[in-house]
């Protein structure tokens, strides 16, 4: 079984979850977070060695993670409205604990995991602004001179909004999307190794020569990487 | 030269200071409660990435010329010029700003920095931190985590059946001391149900704590009858025995291997060394109270870590 962990309304899950379907002989199951914090019995055990985890959901569903053999994981927020009438000092320690929770669980699982959980963020590493300006100059893509001081105002140092360029995603060093040439290939998976995901999305604009970069994500839309993408994913899940 | 930033009097970071004018580190020492008066900038360029510029009572210094940064900051909506202000006030908003620019560049900075503050989000989960510690080579206690009040009691049962107590504690960083679990918590385990929780079966042996700078470590033997050392004082009427001890090359080698999977500079690494010739490996602590060690040890661990900022090398 192939687990989608994302929130109902997310689209580019659906999508990948349909384009799955088509040609994984796995069932390919999306659950949302929600599904998985309120479950009645969640087990997670941890020995020297090796792990084990279960979820028994409200439905009756049971998941054995040794059973599952890929997971695409869309966690962006924790559901938090059973905490709703606790205390607010309660309330924050039971987030600070959900969270911890839920990024060693995902951290712990054996089979692939797309992307695997950072402590910064439960979808896979994230970057500010200033941090992905850093590494996009690294790696050989281009950024405006900027200058900052406490005093500035909170202005944003990338573009707002989709679309203002072309969107390339890396996977596992395998470049896909629009075609580049070398010298900009190998910027981007530069800069995916540093951003740390093992999927990532890079949106960058070509201009006299060179390729500047706007923004990225390691939450992609899929639906913007087409069947090259999808193929790329089923072949993680070894399938 | 090396920065030390944080509370100047803050032991950790005092010891810091005194290290390095008893070795001889040239330093720069940045007095956090001096935000409002410090400036700082970051310049893009756009093949070197960021440069910044910490001006501290008019002297200017090029934070990516210097060889290294201890940086050990308190959270600053708790400084005292700031905790009062409202929310929206210009002097709170520029506090925010200067700091977030600070930490960002600690996370990018070309130098030797303990510790890049990204790095130190491993310790939000005990659970993550187990899985790198399992595959470092360490043993870890055997953990359960769940909302399932059955699977604790089978969980206990199953320890005391073996002569073993659990003991839980939280998962996150959010500090808890260690309890054993007793009778009592029978009566009010429906509560997991919110919230998974972490139990252990409680791991017998003696304490280490491992302090990681580099590729050096300095292990300290801990003594006490005490569920949780730190609170020993408390809970025994004894404080915890401390000295300096010596830790076997493989298991000096898995806390060096350990602390560079977290992209930990300097880590304190806490072990308990079993009956049975275990090593048990709890956790890596990021932001490491060292002080609390070397007043009780005279290990030098500040020393070593002012001369590796400073770029001493290290054999090994």
């Amino acid at each position: 079984m192939i687990l989608i962990i994302a929130d109902q309304g997310d689209l580019p899950a659906q999508w990948l979850q349909a384009m799955l379907r088509q040609r994984l002989p796995v069932p390919v199951e999306l659950l949302s977070p929600a599904q998985l914090v309120y479950a009645p019995a969640i087990i997670q055990r941890l020995a020297t060695e090796g792990g084990q985890s279960g979820f028994r959901l409200w439905n009756g569903v049971q998941f054995d993670f040794a059973s599952v053999s890929g997971v695409i994981n869309r966690i962006t927020s924790l559901p938090l409205e059973h905490l709703g009438r606790a205390e607010q000092g309660d309330q924050g320690y039971a987030a600070g604990e959900l969270h911890a929770f839920l990024l060693g669980w995902l951290a712990s699982l054996e089979c692939p995991v797309l992307n695997p959980p950072a402590p910064e963020w439960l979808a896979g590493p994230w970057h500010s602004e200033i941090s992905a300006l850093h590494l996009a100059a690294q790696a050989g893509l281009r950024g405006e001179a900027r200058l900052l001081d406490p005093s500035s105002e909170g202005a944003r140092l990338l573009v707002d909004g989709a679309g203002a360029g072309e969107v390339h995603f890396v996977l596992d060093d395998q470049l896909i999307g629009p075609v580049v040439d070398v010298r900009h290939r190998d910027s981007l998976i530069a800069f995916a190794h540093g951003w740390g995901a093992r999927l990532l999305q890079v949106e960058t604009r070509k201009e006299g020569g060179e390729r500047w970069f706007l923004r990225a994500t390691s939450l992609p839309d899929y639906r913007l990487g087409g069947s090259a993408l999808v193929h790329a994913i089923t072949r993680v899940f070894g399938t | 030269m090396i920065l030390i930033a944080g509370i100047a009097d803050e032991p950790p970071v005092a010891m810091a200071i005194e290290a390095a004018e008893e070795c001889g580190v040239g330093h720069i020492v940045f007095d956090q409660r001096d935000h409002a008066e410090a400036g700082l900038s970051l310049a893009l360029d756009p093949l070197e990435g960021w440069r910044a510029r910490l001006t501290l009572q008019g002297r200017e210094i090029e934070l990516h010329r210097l060889t290294g940064a201890y940086v050990r900051l308190m959270d600053e909506r708790f400084l005292p010029d700031v905790r009062d202000l409202a929310e929206d006030a210009p002097e709170r908003q520029r506090a925010i700003r200067f700091h977030r620019m600070l930490l960002e560049w600690c996370n990018i900075a070309p130098i030797r920095i303990a510790n890049r503050p990204r790095a130190m989000l491993s310790n939000t989960s005990k659970t993550f931190q187990a899985e790198l510690i399992r595959r470092c080579g360490f043993a870890i206690p055997e953990t359960l985590v769940t909302n399932d009040p059955d699977a604790v009691l089978a969980f206990v049962e199953n320890c005391a059946a073996e002569g073993d107590e659990v003991i839980y504690k939280s998962i996150s960083g959010a500090r808890s001391i260690v309890q054993t679990f007793t009778a009592a918590d029978r009566e009010r385990l429906h509560r997991i149900r919110w919230c998974p929780t972490q139990f252990q079966r409680k791991v017998r042996g003696t304490d280490m704590r491992v302090h990681v700078i580099g590729n050096r470590c300095f292990a300290t033997n801990i003594e006490s009858k005490a569920t949780d050392y730190r609170y020993s004082a408390r809970e025994t009427g004894e404080d915890a025995e401390l000295t300096a001890t010596a830790i076997a090359p493989e298991w000096e080698g898995r806390c060096i291997r350990l602390a560079a999977a977290l992209d930990l500079s300097f880590a304190g690494i806490d072990l308990r060394m079993t009956p049975g010739g275990e090593v048990v490996c709890f956790e890596a602590n990021p932001s490491p109270a060292y002080s609390y060690y070397q007043s009780r040890t005279d290990a030098p661990i500040a020393q070593a870590l002012v001369r590796w900022l400073a770029g001493e090398a290290q054999a090994g």
